[in-house]
């Protein structure tokens, strides 16, 4: 079993309708319309309240691309680049289809507001960024209208078009495009989350997509009778391949909301897990936290959650914490723990590295902190000098981890805390445009180079190690805090500081390294209470915490609630938050330092 | 002078709070017994400076791998006043700094 695909040519309960024998995603769609499902709902749009919108079956879906690629064969050529905002209902499902078969490079971004208006500056900064990087022929929303009315000047010189095309005319160009049959052909640009300030596009190509979610297919038994139900945003690497490409390598069904909708009420999710047979699911961390802040206990009672099999967590650093708690609040909806499959991921490697199987517990392990500090994973069962860690699952089909010492390049041991370094079908080409800047990252060899015949990986940036076979994480390179020589890592600082006081509890928190002559650390962390007194206790009790864990100089700001900058994909960008602090950009409500403030540095 | 009967860990407190203010030229005050002396810039090497002057004025014997840095000053005063309890002989008159 060398790759994703030839695993799965060997079961025989892999009928070839589905798809699951595919190069590309377009692929698999046409071998879905002509397959025994073809007239049967295959993407389902639901409203804010959970009342479908709309419901499109293979063969749907596959005339409303062609028509859409018709158009765009109008505005460009093979290989341009099309901007698809995350649009409401199944538009983007059709507007990313009808790029690839128009052998188009999909761009996936935010949605924005099409004529100009206060209050989406940074959006709009974001997309003229991207925009400038990637230099696109058209920009597709939902209506006419829409199109009609956008505004010119926010990107001079770009094609305003509806995904809602009339069927073309049966004389037009062969759709669709060869490229679109191509796994090697550039499917689409990912602009990774890390960078927002300097946007930086992942070319993804369609034998990525196939290939790394054929393997996530397999790792989490996702059959033709599985429902994926996401809210993911779409221009997210998770929601693109939970929403759009894992159905097609796996012949399962998808129900889509808006981001926008979970938020405002989980239940609608939950729901709408309710409603499916054979559920798999794929969220961050703090979603689940939501889950059980947001539903009270009799509105739980009322779901049957008996039908979820697999909930992957993932993008964000997984808290054994959370997944307790969800599956203890959620007991009631006959919701089992094991359901939970924590995986590591990123956009670089398209998306899956290491997921847990299917219905098996979570691996959570206590290890030493003193050790980690040292680069070492060594078990305690000694909760205080513990720090727990999520395992990560084991990789994935085809995929290689290595755990490498970063100055020498040579690959580490088990238990021993390393950047992992990833070589998968799933790796992608590199970012657009930079070949410098990819080759560091995409294309890192190890020192011994001769031994591993010529393989590549890509640098993840992130530090872990192996357990048995489990894939751990334990920070981001950059992040982390150098202490009398050690490493600590931020999120253990951050993790501290959110248990030692309800005021910050399920909050977020950003920790990060002092100056280099100050040797210490400073954590902010957000909060909904205002009461001066509760929020001195509460730096001061969270000081204290993070002072017992980390041997330095600790402040602590207690900050309103959204007030750490995060990437769109909502993880911390604890270096912009340092400045915002350190200009007085970001005005603290309280403060607490180990340190006198004011004085010396 | 102190004995074993008449150290308690109220003194000890006291007697740290103004060594480790003193080592790190801050205003005795600003020293908050429940904050690990860490925070406040106690290290390896100067937690051994503060163990040699514990032993000197009590006569206790402080374990050799005691690391005050990772205590707070209250916590800090418990394992002299529990070395005191264990080691129960006379201890050594001592000049006052």
């Amino acid at each position: 079993m060398n790759t994703p695909t030839e695993a799965t040519a060997t079961g025989a309960s892999a009928p070839a309708h589905t798809g699951r024998e595919a190069r590309t995603i377009v692929q698999a769609l046409l071998a879905r319309t002509l397959g025994p499902d073809a007239d049967r709902p295959m993407v389902t749009a639901l409203d804010a309240s959970g009342e479908r919108i709309e419901s499109l079956t293979p063969v749907e879906l596959d005339l409303r691309a062609r028509a859409l690629a018709a158009a765009l064969r109008e505005t460009g050529t093979a290989g341009d680049r099309v901007i698809v905002p995350a649009l409401p209902g199944l538009d983007f499902h059709i507007g990313f289809l009808g790029c690839l078969y128009a052998g188009m490079i999909a761009v996936p971004v935010p949605a924005f507001r099409t004529a100009a208006r206060a209050g989406t500056t940074t959006r709009a900064e974001r997309l003229s960024a991207i925009c400038g990087d990637c230099a696109p022929c058209a920009v597709l929303v939902s209506t006419r209208q829409d199109a009609e009315e956008a505004d010119a000047d926010l990107l001079p010189g770009v094609r305003w078009l509806s995904v809602r095309q009339d069927a073309p005319a049966p004389e037009t160009a062969p759709l669709p495009d060869a490229a679109a049959l191509d796994p090697s052909a550039t499917a689409l640009l990912q602009y990774t989350s890390g960078s927002t300030g300097d946007p930086r596009g992942v070319v993804v190509g369609h034998g990525n997509l196939v290939a790394n979610q054929a393997a996530m297919r397999d790792r989490c038994e996702v059959e033709p009778g599985t429902t994926i139900v996401s809210w993911l945003p779409f221009f997210h690497d998770m929601g693109l391949c939970t929403a759009v490409v894992l159905p097609l390598v796996s012949g399962a069904t998808t129900v889509t909301m808006e981001p926008a909708t979970f938020v405002r009420d989980p239940k609608v999710w939950l729901r709408a897990i309710a409603a499916e047979d054979d559920v798999f699911t794929a969220a961050p961390d703090f979603a689940y936290d939501m889950c059980v802040n947001r539903v009270r206990e009799e509105e739980r009672a009322a779901i049957d959650l008996s039908t979820w099999r697999v909930a992957v967590n993932g993008s964000e650093p997984v808290r054994a914490a959370t997944q307790r708690r969800f599956a203890e609040a959620f007991q009631v909806s006959y919701f089992r723990e094991e359901v939970f499959s924590p995986g590591f991921g990123l956009a670089e490697c398209t998306l899956a590295v290491s997921v847990s199987p299917s219905l098996e517990p979570t691996v959570v392990g206590l290890y030493e902190r003193e050790a980690l500090a040292g680069g070492k994973a060594v078990r305690t069962t000694a909760a205080d000098e513990g720090v727990e860690l999520v395992g990560c699952g084991p990789v994935v089909d085809a995929v290689t981890v290595a755990v490498v010492d970063p100055a020498t390049r040579h690959a580490l041991a088990d238990r021993v805390v390393g950047e992992i370094w990833v070589d998968s079908p799933g790796n992608c080409g590199g970012y657009w445009g930079r070949e410098q800047e990819s080759a560091e990252t995409f294309a890192a060899r190890l020192a011994d180079d001769a031994a591993q015949a010529g393989r590549t990986y890509v640098r993840t940036g992130d530090l872990g190690f192996v357990d048995e076979g489990e894939l751990f994480i334990t920070g981001r390179i950059k992040d982390v805090l150098i202490i009398g020589g050690e490493n600590y890592f931020p999120q253990d600082a951050e993790a501290v500081a959110l248990d030692a006081h309800p005021a910050f509890a399920q909050q977020r928190a950003a920790a990060w390294p002092l100056g280099a002559d100050d040797r210490g650390v400073a954590v902010v962390v957000e909060t909904t209470v205002r009461d001066g007194a509760e929020l001195a206790a509460a730096v001061r009790a969270a000081g204290i915490a993070v002072a017992k864990v980390l041997p330095a100089a600790v402040s602590v700001y207690a900050v309103p609630r959204n007030k750490i900058p995060r990437t769109t994909s909502g993880k911390i960008r604890r270096r912009t938050c340092a400045e915002q602090v350190g200009t007085g950009q970001l005005v603290p409500l309280a403060q607490w330092s180990s340190r006198r403030t004011g004085g010396a540095a | 002078m102190s004995t074993a009967q008449d150290i308690t860990p109220e003194l000890v407190t006291e007697r740290l709070r103004h060594v480790v203010a003193d080592l790190l030229e801050m205003n005795p005050a600003e020293l908050d017994p429940d904050v690990p002396l860490s925070a406040y810039g106690i290290d390896s090497m100067t937690s051994s400076v503060l163990a040699g002057d514990l032993e000197k004025w009590c006569g206790v014997q402080l374990p050799p791998d005691a690391s005050l840095g990772r205590l707070t000053l209250t916590e800090a005063a418990d394992e002299v006043v529990t070395a005191l309890a264990r080691a129960p002989r006379p201890p050594q008159p001592t000049k006052e700094r």
